[in-house]
């Protein structure tokens, strides 16, 4: 039981992080597919920093790889106009060519043993603390509520004095922070960096966010509830169930199929913020 | 303002226009569409920016670059669609952009709130400041507008066409506390087609034609006519209003029609009414009294609950909006940017939109290119829309000129039955008469139509007869009906 409960933390770590991130962005009204490649990008980068300079400048240089990422992407949507799914599509390509190519490239290949990372723990903390800061930001502060206004509808927003230009800009930062944290993790967690490790967690993440309408509190639950299936695998992997063995294939799938019929359930009730992907 | 100009593309929206208001009064800006006065106030409001002209406030020259320094200039605007952000609360609508802190403290921003909304005389407790948005009648939308305004304690507050959404009662209450405003220092800037709202509550006026300044007068010199003459720059014939036509087999019979809403009350609860060829019926009744769902389950868009309706004597209930367009239906519906236009494409595509899978038009998969262009080419000129070419995108448009194009692709399209939905919104006086007389020419010719308004005078002024909505019922008063009747029907009361 209790070893359900650690699993499920450990499994949803990288989830609540990487919804986190997802969730500055979309309330900002700016679509992002990215999340995936933010984060493998970063978990990449971590790993190597890492094996090089140590654990901290490891995070700290995810985070930036990641926010680096994230500017792309604002500069793409806000200054030049591509559609918003299209950018985050091709940074996603971008990051699993790039970090396949780095990784193979700059690590040496004898080297063996764990990469040496700052404790899952320091993640774990962050991936409880993320959602309830955000929380309060939004609902105490100017900024938060400059967020949701820039993410419901730009253009009255800009008629009230704001620039959404500019707060797109600072929530995506924060895009980069969080979905930084939580590439760095995936790292920490297994202490070796493998090719395509983030496996559709960034797309999970963003299916958590749509399931919990856009709203801090419930996008956490939904990933606490995508953490929870997925430890099914790691426990009842090979194991017979009421004397069936159920194929490993299936525990594996297990979240990526709840995710598909969860949105499809799910997606009666319209909370989508009105300017996502407007300018 | 002096020696205002402005350029859009082609199109010269103002041409050395001044104006000058005095502290404490409420000014009047009349003028057609196209007049440039929204133009105008956006430039004082930092929206737009003036080609060339200086702007002085109190005296002192200002350049104002973007909205947020007409802000901290004291200039606060309300614009013809609201600045309300949906997704937020009343209370975060209200501070957007004006927030006191970093970190806010709702308890007392909500303390000074109702403070404000006090004193205009509105009772706004923490359960109203809670509430979204989103769910705001337009009545209540403007009332938080103005509120907006006076938290940013502006001083000068521009009020774009502020009454037209609202009931004649919520109007007379939104000027009652715009007097009482300039009492205290505040100068307003009415922008309006309503001549009456002039000469009952503006000091002065100012009109303008074709972006172009013609006159500024004291409203106390001034009567209806002769600023109708100097707006339109020729004398209007007051149209007469047309006698009930005698009762012929109705073409489109509604029976006990009942349209859900997402949850409580139907929204439309068994209306029943007829319409005979020739006649244009107006439907009565403050926004929010269950019109737009009549209309759209008559088009067939939304599902009807219960009831029945008769086309020719056919039930006609379970047909596709396409079949009934088909058989000359025709809408001009109430959110023209929602539902009348795609704002990215040309004039030309936009002429046709909803009528393109007519035989005139398609053939088979296949546009009739030249068909369409010179449809387009009809209905732009049938109202005198003004337009920077057939090929350039209808958002280009102003607002008025937009609703002139989108009313004549329904009056022009053959209609047998169609239903406008505020046809006037947006128009200016000779526009409104020049649609509804093609409105009536259709009649003539044996259509039938259906208009809702919120203006009753305007219903009374141009259809046969006039039903009332109050409150989800269709309420078919006496043909000869007289205005304090259907007032009070509209709000409920009896006939």
């Amino acid at each position: 039981m209790l070893n359900t409960v650690l699993l499920t933390l450990s499994m949803a770590t990288p989830l609540v992080l990487a919804a986190m991130a997802g969730y500055c962005s979309e309330r900002s009204g700016v679509i992002n597919i990215g999340l995936e490649g933010k984060m493998l990008m970063a978990a990449c980068v971590s790993a190597l920093v890492s094996i090089s300079h140590g654990p901290v400048l490891g995070v700290l240089a995810a985070i930036l790889a990641a926010i680096i990422m994230s500017l792309v992407h604002w500069l793409a949507t806000q200054r030049f106009g591509i559609d918003h799914v299209i950018s985050g599509m091709s940074l996603n390509a971008i990051s699993a060519g790039a970090t396949n190519f780095m990784f193979t490239r700059f690590s040496d290949p004898d080297r063996s043993g764990r990469i040496g990372t700052l404790p899952p723990l320091f993640y774990q903390v962050c991936a409880i603390a993320a959602p309830l800061a955000l929380l309060v930001y939004v609902a105490k502060t100017r900024g938060g509520l400059w967020l949701v206004a820039a993410g419901s509808d730009p253009e009255k927003a800009r008629l009230a004095g704001l620039q959404p230009d500019r707060i797109r800009l600072f929530a995506l930062i924060a895009t980069g922070l969080f979905s930084g944290l939580a590439g760095a993790y995936l790292v920490a967690d297994t202490g070796v960096f493998t090719d395509n490790m983030t496996a559709g967690r960034g797309y999970i993440a963003l299916a958590a966010l749509i399931l919990g309408g856009w709203r801090v509190g419930q996008t956490a639950l939904a990933c606490l509830a995508f953490g929870f299936l997925s430890s099914l695998n790691l426990l009842f992997q090979g194991t017979d169930l009421a004397g069936v063995a159920l194929p490993s294939e299936f525990w594996t799938s297990l979240p990526y199929l709840a995710t598909v019929i969860a949105l499809a359930g799910f997606l009666g009730k319209q909370r989508t913020p009105a300017g996502l992907g407007k300018t | 303002m002096r020696g205002i100009s402005k350029q859009f593309g082609r199109v010269q929206a103002l041409d050395n226009v001044g104006l000058t208001v005095e502290s404490g009064s409420i000014h009047g800006v009349v003028g057609e569409n196209g007049a440039g006065k929204s133009t105008l106030m956006k430039v004082l409001y930092g929206a737009y920016q003036a080609d060339s002209g200086e702007v002085r406030v109190n005296g002192k020259a200002v350049n104002i670059r973007s909205s947020k320094e007409a802000i901290a200039l004291g200039i606060g605007m309300v614009s013809q669609h609201y600045g309300i952000v949906p997704e937020l609360t009343l209370l975060d609508n209200l501070i957007l952009g004006a927030e006191p802190s970093v970190v806010l403290d709702k308890g007392k921003i909500r303390e000074r709130a109702s403070k404000i909304a006090a004193s205009i005389g509105l009772d706004y407790g923490p359960e109203i400041w809670d509430r979204d948005a989103s769910a705001m009648s337009a009545s209540e939308a403007q009332r938080l507008e103005i509120l907006k305004l006076l938290w940013r304690e502006a001083k000068i507050m521009i009020l774009d066409e502020p009454t037209a959404m609202l009931s004649p009662k919520d109007g007379e209450a939104l000027f009652g506390s715009l007097r009482a405003l300039t009492k205290e220092g505040a100068t307003v800037l009415l922008v309006t087609h309503r001549l009456p709202e002039i000469m009952e509550y503006c000091d002065r006026v100012t009109v303008l034609r074709g972006g172009k300044w013609i006159a500024d007068v004291p409203v106390s010199e001034a009567n209806p006519e002769m600023l109708s003459e100097l707006i339109v720059g020729r004398t209007l014939t007051a149209s007469e209003r047309p006698k009930p036509i005698a009762p012929t087999p109705p073409v489109l019979e509604v029976k006990s029609l009942s349209v859900a809403r997402d949850r409580g009350t139907d929204a439309v609860q068994k209306a029943s009414f007829e319409l005979s060829p020739g006649e244009l019926v107006g439907i009565a009744g403050v926004d929010g009294s269950g019109q737009a769902e009549l209309f759209r389950a008559l088009l067939g868009v939304t599902p009807i609950r219960e009831g029945e309706m008769l086309w020719h004597r056919k039930a006609i209930s379970n047909e596709p909006t396409e079949k009934r367009i088909e058989l000359g239906w025709r809408i001009l519906p109430e959110d023209r940017l929602q539902e009348g236009i795609i704002s990215d494409w040309s004039l030309i595509e936009n002429s046709t939109l909803g009528l393109h899978r007519l035989p005139k038009f398609s053939d088979g998969g296949k546009v009739r290119v030249p068909e369409r262009a010179a449809f387009a080419q009809k209905a732009a000129e049938k109202f005198g829309t003004k337009h920077g070419g057939l090929e350039t995108s209808i958002g280009g448009l102003s607002g008025g000129n937009q609703q002139r194009f989108v009313a004549a692709r329904m009056t022009e399209s053959g209609p047998k039955l169609f239903l406008a939905f505020q046809p006037s919104r947006g128009l200016d006086i000779a526009a409104t008469e020049d649609l509804y007389a093609a409105m009536q020419e259709r009649c003539r010719e044996g259509a039938a139509g259906l208009v809702v308004s919120f203006d009753l005078d305007e219903l009374m002024a141009h259809c046969h007869r006039v039903l009332v909505m109050f409150s989800g019922k269709v309420v078919v008063p006496a043909a000869d009906a007289d205005r304090d009747t259907l007032g009070r029907l509209m709000v409920g009361g009896e006939a």
